[in-house]
C-alpha cells in the first residue's frame, strides 16, 4: 500500500495534465482502444466490425446506444490490424449521421436534367423498383449486350455472391464488372498467370518478421496506415530492418526509408528485370528453388496501348495474353541488357543504389518483403510488373515463408473477398472459377443447381469496366445499375464519360445507382435507390491478406433507405417473373432458398440469409458439400485437364468467422477445429499458421524452401520474361509534365463519405496539386495560385502547392482525387495494361499554366 | 501493481475534485467542438491543432512526445498539452518513459485539422 512521494507527484501532474487539456477519463480509457469499458454502462451494445475503408480490413468494435453508433474503435481480437485503428477508422461512426443522408428512392423524369443537382423526385419502393425492373427486363430481352452491372471492392461478400449469380445464371450475362478492376485487376492477372490461384501466399504477419522492405509505389502511409504501422513498429524495433521505398515521387511513406528511390514512370519494370539480371548473371539466385519449383516463360512483346476503343479485338489485343516456354538459359539470355548501367540511364536511379538493392535480394540470409499497389497495378504494363517483382523473389527463393514474400496489397476492403473471391469480374465465377473454362461452367452449374451445359452461354467474358463505360459514351448502353461506387467521380476520362466532350450516351443510357449519399453518379442518375451503410446491415469483408470477417449489424438504416441484397433481389424477382430454368420456377431455382417471393422478403433475419448464402458459396470451396461438384473437382469421369482443387480455398462454416473475428483462407477442420493458414504453400504445422492440410492433401514434401505449389499448373509457378516498354504516353513540349493521382490518409476514394465528417474533412479540405519548387518557378506559379491542368483528354483547375503530402521530382505533379469540385479524372486518360485492362491513373501527361 | 492503481485514484481524485469529468479531450477536443456523443465518435482521437502543421514531418513521434509525453523529456505540467495515454507506452506503462512502437505514427491517428 505504500506509494512514493515522487509517484504521487506523477499521478498528480498526470491528472492535472488532462484536467488542464479538457481530458476526461473517458478519453484515456477510450484512446487505449478499450472504449468498450468507458461507456458501457449496461445500456450500450458492442458489436464487432470491419472498418469499411481501404484495404488493410481492420477489425473495429461498434458501439450503439439508444439506437446509434457511438463510438468505433480497434479490434484487439482482429489479427489484421490487433486493436490498431487509423483516424479514418476512429471517425466512422460519423458516416452514418451525414445530415443529407439518402432515405427516399428518387426518380428522374427528364434524363436532359442530367449533371444537374436538380431533377429527382422522390418516389415509392414500389414505382422504383417496378421502373428499374421493367427498364432491366426490356433490355434483356432486346439486347444483352447493351446492360451492365458495374459492382466494388466495397460490395460485402454475400451480396456480391447473389448479384453475380443474378448476373452470371439469371441474367445469362456476364457484363458485370467491379470497380475493383481500377486497382487490383493487374494483381489479379499476376497472380493468375503466375501461380494459377489468385492472392498472395504471406500474410500481415511477416511485416512482424521482415528484414528488409521494399516498397513498389506503394504509399502505405496514407493508404494503409495501419499496416505502415507494422512496418515502421518493425524498423523501430530492430535497428537493422532496412527499407528501400521505390516510386516516382517522394511520399509520406519515404519517411521511414533508408533509401529512396526515385524513378522515371515506367521504368521499374526495367529495374525489376535489372536486379533479376544480377541475379542470374552472378549465380546468386537460389539455385535449389529454381530447380525445384520454377518453370520459365516469355509472351507477346510490343503489345503498344489501348489507345483505340477497338484495341482488345485488335490483332495484337488478340495475342497479349500469349506465353510460350523457354530455357532457364533463354530467360538468362533475354535480361542481360538490364545493366546497372543501362537501367541507371533509362531510370534516373544511381548504379550504387541499383546495385545496393539488388544485393538485398541476393543475399540468402535477409528476409525481404516486397509491398506494392496502385503504382504497379495502375500501370500501363501493371500486369507485367506484378511479374517482374514475383521473378526476383521466385529466383531468390524468397517467398511463402514468416517476413519474406511479394505481397500484393489490395486497395478496397473486399476487393479479395468480393470482387476476386466471388466472381463480380466480367470474365469469373466463384471462387477463382472461371467462365470460359468448361470445367469450371460444370462446377458452378453443379452447385447452383442448373442442368449441365446451362452456363455455356457465359463462356465469353463480358464487358470490363472501361469497355463499359466506353460502350456507354458512345451510345451502346441502355442500361447501367452501379452499387457501392461513385464511377462518375473515380473512372479515369470522364470528360469523355460524362458527357462532356462529343460522345453523349450517358444522358440515352437508363442509370440506376444505390447509394447513400448524393454524389456526382446520382446526377446522372434516372433512378437512386436509397441503400443501408456499412453497420446498417450485416455483411462481410475479405482482405489482402485472405481474411474473411463479418461485420454484424448494429443499427438500423435511416428512413427507407434498404439492404442493397433486398434491392438486388426484389429486382431479380420482377425481371425472373415468369422465366424457367429446366421447367422450373427460374427465380426460385436460384434464390429461392433465401427469399419468399409471395410475402415478397427474406424468409429468415439479416443473420439467418448470411448464414444460407455463405454456405452455398462455401461449397464452392468445400467440394465434399455436393456429390455433383464433388465428382468434377476429382475429375472423376476423366473429361477435363485434370482435378480442381477447389479446397484450395476452403473456407469455415459462418460462425466460425464471428468467434474468431476472422480467419485466413484456406481455414482447415483440424480435428474438429477450423485453424486458418497464413502461409500459403509453406509446410509446417496447420496450428501454426502453415499449409499442412494442404500440403499433404495436394502437395509434395521435401522439395527446396519447405514449399509445394499444389494449385500451380505442375507445381511450378512461371517467370515470364517482361521487358521494359515505354508509357503510353510521354510528355513533350505541349504536355511536358507527368500528372499522377492516388488516395490521402483522411479522405476514401471519392471523399462522398468522409468528407461528410467535419473532423476529417478539416484535416484535409481541400485537393491541391504538389509541385515541385522548380517547376512553379518555371510556370511562374507560387503557392495557392491557381492552375489549369490539362490534358489529351480534358482538363480541371487546381490550387498549387509546393508543401503538400507528397514531393513529386521536376517533372512530376500529383493531387488527390477525392475533391468531387476539383475532379482531376476529367483530365486523366483511360488507356489500361492489354492483358488487365485497368487503367493507368499514374502517367497522364498535361501542361500547366497559370489561371 | 498496487501502486498503478493507487496512481490511477489518485488521478481521478484530482480530476473528480476539478469537476471536470464532463470535458473530454477525445471527441470533446476535437476542433468541431462536438460534445455529443450521439455525434458518433465517442473514443475518436483529437486532432492536432492548425499550428502544429509539419511538425510530425520533421521530428517524427519524439516531437510529440517532447510536450505530450510523461517521461525525462518533458513535463506536461508545463506545457497544458494532453498527456499520451499510458496505453501507447512500451508494456502499457509510462515507466518505460518509451511509446511503444507501433504507436509511433502519431499523424496517423491525429492529423493536423
Amino acid at each position: 500500500m505504500e506509494i512514493s512521494r515522487r509517484e504521487f507527484v506523477k499521478a498528480t501532474a498526470v491528472a492535472l495534465a488532462t484536467a488542464a487539456a479538457g481530458g476526461s477519463l473517458s478519453m484515456l480509457v477510450a484512446c487505449s482502444g478499450q472504449s468498450e469499458s468507458a461507456v458501457s454502462g449496461g445500456d450500450t451494445q458492442k458489436y464487432s466490425a470491419v472498418c469499411r475503408f481501404c484495404g488493410c480490413g481492420c477489425g473495429v468494435i461498434c458501439e450503439v446506444k439508444d439506437g446509434r453508433l457511438v463510438s468505433v474503435t480497434g479490434d484487439p481480437d482482429n489479427q489484421s490490424n490487433k486493436g490498431l485503428n487509423c483516424v479514418k477508422g476512429y471517425y466512422l461512426a460519423k458516416v452514418l449521421y451525414g445530415e443529407d443522408r439518402l432515405t427516399t428512392p428518387l426518380i428522374r423524369d427528364d434524363s436532359s436534367t442530367k449533371g444537374t443537382e436538380g431533377g429527382l423526385r422522390e418516389a415509392s419502393w414500389d414505382e422504383a423498383l417496378d421502373l428499374v425492373a421493367s427498364k432491366l427486363k426490356e433490355t434483356w430481352k432486346a439486347d444483352k449486350s447493351r446492360l451492365a452491372f458495374w459492382g466494388s471492392g466495397q460490395q460485402p461478400i454475400t451480396e456480391g455472391y447473389i448479384t453475380a449469380k443474378l448476373w452470371k445464371a439469371g441474367l445469362l450475362s456476364n457484363n458485370i464488372d467491379p470497380n475493383a478492376r481500377l486497382c487490383m485487376a493487374s494483381a489479379v492477372v499476376g497472380f493468375m498467370n503466375v501461380f494459377q490461384t489468385d492472392e498472395p501466399a504471406g500474410c500481415y504477419t511477416d511485416l512482424d518478421y521482415a528484414d528488409v522492405f521494399v516498397t513498389w509505389g506503394a504509399n502505405m502511409a496514407e493508404a494503409h496506415p495501419v499496416l505502415y504501422s507494422r512496418l515502421t513498429a518493425r524498423k523501430l524495433n530492430d535497428p537493422n530492418v532496412k527499407h528501400y521505398d521505390l516510386g516516382t515521387l517522394r511520399t509520406r511513406t519515404s519517411a521511414s526509408a533508408d533509401k529512396t528511390l526515385v524513378f522515371h514512370p515506367g521504368t521499374d519494370l526495367a529495374i525489376a528485370n535489372c536486379i533479376a539480371n544480377y541475379l542470374v548473371e552472378n549465380e546468386l539466385y537460389d539455385a535449389d528453388f529454381v530447380e525445384d519449383h520454377l518453370q520459365f516463360k516469355a509472351g507477346t512483346e510490343n503489345i503498344g496501348n489501348a489507345y483505340d476503343d477497338g484495341y482488345d479485338a485488335s490483332d495484337v489485343g488478340q495475342s497479349v495474353d500469349k506465353v510460350w516456354n523457354i530455357e532457364f538459359a533463354e530467360y538468362a539470355e533475354m535480361l542481360k541488357p538490364y545493366t546497372f548501367e543501362y537501367t541507371s540511364e533509362l531510370s534516373g536511379v544511381a548504379v550504387e543504389d541499383l546495385k545496393e538493392l539488388a544485393d538485398v535480394f541476393a543475399d540468402p540470409d535477409k528476409k525481404v518483403m516486397s509491398l506494392w499497389t496502385m503504382g504497379v497495378n495502375q500501370h500501363n504494363r501493371g500486369t507485367w510488373m506484378n511479374h517482374n517483382i514475383y521473378n526476383i523473389h521466385l529466383l531468390s527463393g524468397k517467398i511463402a515463408q514468416p517476413g519474406s514474400g511479394p505481397f500484393s496489397l489490395t486497395g478496397q476492403p473486399t476487393a479479395c473477398g468480393t470482387a476476386r473471391e466471388v466472381g463480380t469480374f466480367s470474365h469469373r465465377l466463384p471462387a477463382d472459377l472461371l467462365v470460359a473454362n468448361p470445367q469450371h461452367r460444370r462446377y458452378s452449374e453443379a452447385i447452383w443447381n442448373l442442368p449441365e451445359g446451362y452456363l455455356d452461354e457465359i463462356q465469353k467474358p463480358g464487358f470490363h469496366t472501361v469497355k463499359i463505360f466506353r460502350e456507354m459514351s458512345k451510345g451502346n448502353m441502355d442500361f447501367l445499375w452501379s452499387a457501392h461506387n461513385n464511377w462518375a467521380q473515380s473512372m479515369p476520362n470522364l470528360t469523355r464519360f460524362l458527357g462532356r466532350g462529343d460522345q453523349k450516351g450517358v444522358f440515352d443510357t437508363f442509370v440506376v445507382v444505390n447509394e447513400v449519399y448524393p454524389t456526382l453518379s446520382t446526377q446522372y442518375a434516372d433512378v437512386v435507390l436509397p441503400a443501408a451503410l456499412w453497420v446498417e446491415r450485416e455483411g462481410q469483408f475479405g482482405n489482402a491478406e485472405r481474411r474473411t470477417a463479418v461485420f454484424e449489424k448494429a443499427v438500423d438504416p435511416p428512413g427507407d433507405a434498404k439492404w442493397d441484397l433486398w434491392i438486388i433481389l426484389q429486382v431479380a424477382s420482377r425481371v425472373l417473373e415468369g422465366e424457367q430454368i429446366d421447367g422450373r420456377d427460374a427465380f426460385d431455382t436460384l434464390f429461392g432458398f433465401i427469399w419468399d417471393k409471395s410475402a415478397g422478403d427474406f424468409k429468415g433475419d439479416s443473420r439467418q440469409t448470411n448464414i444460407d448464402i455463405w454456405e452455398e458459396y462455401r461449397t464452392f470451396s468445400n467440394p465434399d458439400l455436393n456429390e455433383k461438384a464433388k465428382a468434377i473437382n476429382d475429375n472423376a469421369s476423366g473429361e477435363f485437364e485434370g482435378k480442381l482443387k477447389m479446397e484450395a480455398k476452403q473456407l469455415a462454416p459462418y460462425e466460425e468467422y464471428l468467434a474468431n473475428h476472422g480467419l485466413t483462407w484456406p481455414v482447415r477442420e483440424v480435428d474438429g477445429t477450423w485453424l486458418p493458414t497464413m502461409w500459403r504453400f509453406a509446410n509446417g504445422s496447420q496450428e501454426e499458421g502453415f499449409d499442412e492440410v494442404g500440403i499433404a492433401q495436394y502437395g509434395e514434401e521435401g522439395l527446396a524452401g519447405g514449399i509445394s505449389f499444389y494449385k500451380t499448373a505442375k507445381g511450378k509457378p512461371s517467370v515470364v520474361f517482361r521487358p521494359y516498354e515505354p508509357p503510353a504516353e510521354e510528355p513533350d513540349d505541349e504536355y511536358p509534365f507527368w500528372f499522377c493521382t492516388g488516395r490521402l490518409l483522411e479522405h476514401w476514394h471519392t471523399g462522398t463519405m468522409t468528407r461528410r465528417i467535419p473532423e476529417l474533412d478539416r484535416a484535409l479540405p481541400e485537393a491541391q496539386l504538389n509541385v515541385h519548387p522548380d517547376d512553379c518557378t518555371k510556370l511562374g506559379v507560387t503557392d495557392g495560385d491557381l492552375v489549369r491542368v490539362k490534358s489529351r483528354h480534358g482538363e480541371f483547375e487546381i490550387h498549387v502547392s509546393t508543401a503538400g503530402r507528397t514531393e513529386p521530382a521536376p517533372g512530376v505533379v500529383f493531387a488527390p482525387f477525392f475533391a468531387q469540385e476539383t475532379l482531376v479524372n476529367l483530365a486523366v486518360h483511360d488507356y489500361y495494361c492489354p492483358l488487365s485492362k485497368e487503367p493507368d491513373y499514374k502517367k497522364t501527361c498535361v501542361s500547366i499554366e497559370k489561371v | 501493481m498496487k501502486k498503478r492503481i493507487i496512481t490511477t485514484c489518485l488521478c481521478l481524485a484530482v480530476i473528480g475534485s476539478l469537476g471536470l469529468f464532463a470535458g473530454c479531450s477525445e471527441s470533446g477536443a476535437t476542433p468541431s467542438g462536438t460534445s455529443d456523443p450521439k455525434a458518433g465518435a465517442l473514443g475518436a482521437p483529437a486532432l492536432q491543432p492548425a499550428d502544429h502543421e509539419g511538425k510530425f514531418e520533421r521530428g517524427g513521434s519524439r516531437m510529440c512526445y517532447g510536450c505530450h509525453g510523461n517521461g525525462s523529456l518533458a513535463n506536461p505540467q508545463l506545457t497544458g498539452a494532453v498527456i499520451i495515454p499510458e496505453d501507447h507506452y512500451v508494456d502499457g506503462s509510462y515507466d518505460s518513459k518509451e511509446l511503444d512502437p507501433i504507436r509511433a505514427e502519431c499523424i496517423t491517428c491525429h492529423p493536423v485539422a
